[in-house]
Parts: C-alpha cells; structure tokens; sequence
C-alpha cells in the first residue's frame, strides 16, 4: 500500500494530535477550536483530493488516519466548536445598563457599564474604559480588566460597553469616503457632551482626563485614533486595535499633523496593536 | 496595512514629548484573530503604566 504525501500525513497528524491532546484548551477557547477545525477541513480536502485526482497516487497506511476516521474527528470538532461559542457573559449583578440618547446625531445608544468587585462609590473614585464595538467585546474586556488588575493588584476600572446605536461605520469614521460616511465628529460629541457626564454623574468616576481610556478595533481603531488627534482633551489613554489608518487615504496622519501644536505636550498613554 | 499603522505610531512616537507609546504586533494572527490578544496586551500597558 502506496503511503500519504508527506504533507497529507503532516495535515493529519496535526489534526489528531490536537483533537486528542487538547480537547479541554479546545473546549474553552473558540478560536483554537476554529484553528484546528480549520486545519482538519484542510487535511481532509486534501486527502480527498489526492484520492480522487490522482488516484495512483497517494493513500493512507494502517499507522495513519483513513478517510472514515477523519470524518469522524471532524465531527467531533465541529461539536467541540459548537460547544465552545456560549458567550462568555459578565456577572449580570456587577453590569448596570441604560439607554442615552445623542443629541449630536439623534441616535440612541444602549450603554453597558462593568463594576468592578466591591465597588465603593463612597470611597473610591474609578477610571473608565469606554468601549467601540462594545456589544462584541463588552464582556470580555470587563472579564480581562477585572482580572489584570487584581494580577497587577491595581485598582480595576469601570468599563463602559458604547452599542450601535448609529450606523457603526459611520460612527467610526472621520470622513466621508467609499467606506463610511464621516460620522465622527458627530459621535465624538455625543460622548464628550452626553455620555461622559452621564457616566461620571451617576458612578464613582474619578473625572480627570488622565483615568478615561477609549479603546476600539478596526474602524473602532481608527475613531481611537481620530479622539486622540480631534478630542484629546476628553481621553488620556488609548488603545487602538488593528486602527484602519488606511482610511480615505490615510486620512489620519494629515489629522495628526494639523492638530499636532495643540495635543504634544499632553500626557499620553498609547497602546497600538496589530495582526 | 502595516505600512499606515507604522507610520501613525512613528509621528506619534517623535512628535509628542510627553507621550509613553508601544506598538505590539501579532505576527501569526489575522485581522480577527489578534484583537483579543492585543486587548490583553493593551489593557497590561495600560493598568501597568497609567
């Protein structure tokens, strides 16, 4: 009996070695289970294909996985995938949420806000995270801060989920262009003239620039950069994830310029990621 | 898109005296795939340095 292609055998040894080995990792992380359901699709096309297309070719040996065997870790995986995509969801008795309505663009926005664990509004004074695409990552930014903070043994956050209430690209982008039309400006507003007061009237929000942070990804990324170079005033922390600087040709970078004399001697606190 | 990414992190990073920056990138990750782990990354920067 003829032996799989070297890359075949690999494909299939690495689809079995993480279904056997790592079925508890796969079950709490969705990502690796698409990564390695992914990987196990791509084995098993391949193994098809070679079968099918060339079939003097390459076939499986005892010691490695036949075709029946393969279909069935793919079921497996496909359930373990299933199994893991239950949303993760904040303790529901620290999140407090309302409905504010923007008086810069008439949309209304559902608003999440994570409490941190004993939560001292006499006593304590909180920065904030405010959060793009909040509906998305709410929970697990809250579940990441609250546990970073108590590793660090730092003062956790409130963290402050901002839903779609507009039309996200259009919220999210600083001009008008193919993608988006431009909203930014009028979403900036609605959180430095409706949100922001709302927050640190009715929590224990320490009101200071320096403890509010905005944080968002993608388009998100890129309002995170349009606040810092138009409304620096109202953030002094950013986190900016995979921010599309590319838009409308690279709009941003002539934004930064022309607000460069007004924002460069602030305090700053920039954390920039990418993929 | 790196090329614009590292251009905005350059002007910020030599224009703003008083700016404390970092740029992490995820070299296996996609688009999706690494804004998780950067949200790890960047609330560490943040609650280590505020």
């Amino acid at each position: 009996m003829k032996t799989a292609s070297p890359l075949v055998a690999e494909q299939i040894v690495h689809a079995r070695l993480a279904c056997v080995k790592h079925v508890p990792v796969v079950l709490q992380n969705p990502e690796i289970a698409l990564a390695v359901l992914r990987a196990t699709v791509q084995a098993l096309a391949a193994n098809y294909l070679n079968s099918r297309f060339f079939g003097s070719g390459y076939y499986l040996n005892q010691k490695q996985l036949n075709s029946k065997e393969m279909k069935n870790i793919l079921l497996i995986l496909v359930i373990l995938f299933l199994a893991s995509c239950k949303k993760e969801e904040f303790n529901p008795n620290l999140t407090k949420e309302f409905s504010i309505h923007a008086s810069s663009n008439g949309a209304n926005y559902d608003i999440k806000v994570a409490l941190p664990e004993n939560y001292n509004p006499e006593a304590t004074q909180y920065s904030t995270i405010y959060l793009l695409d909040g509906e998305e990552i709410f929970s697990f930014v809250a579940e990441k801060s609250k546990k970073i903070s108590s590793d660090l043994s730092v003062l956790n956050a409130l963290v402050i989920s901002i839903s779609y209430g507009n039309d996200r690209v259009n919220d999210y982008t600083p001009s008008k262009a193919s993608e988006g039309d431009g909203g930014a400006e009028n979403f900036a507003l609605f959180i430095k003239n409706d949100l922001i007061p709302r927050i640190e009237s009715d929590f224990a929000a320490d009101t200071s620039r320096r403890s509010r942070v905005i944080l968002g990804h993608s388009f998100g990324g890129l309002f995170a950069a349009y606040a810092f170079t138009n409304h620096n005033s109202d953030f002094g922390n950013y986190i900016m994830l995979s921010p599309s600087i590319w838009y409308d040709n690279e709009i941003m970078l002539r934004l930064e310029q022309e607000n460069r004399n007004t924002n460069k001697y602030n305090d700053q606190l920039v954390f920039m990621g990418i993929g | 898109m790196l090329a614009p990414y590292q251009a905005f992190y350059n002007r910020l990073k030599d224009n703003y005296p008083s700016i404390k920056i970092t740029s992490h990138i995820e070299p296996h990750l996609d688009h999706m795939g690494s804004e998780k782990p950067n949200i790890i990354e960047g609330l560490n920067f943040y609650f280590k340095n505020r």
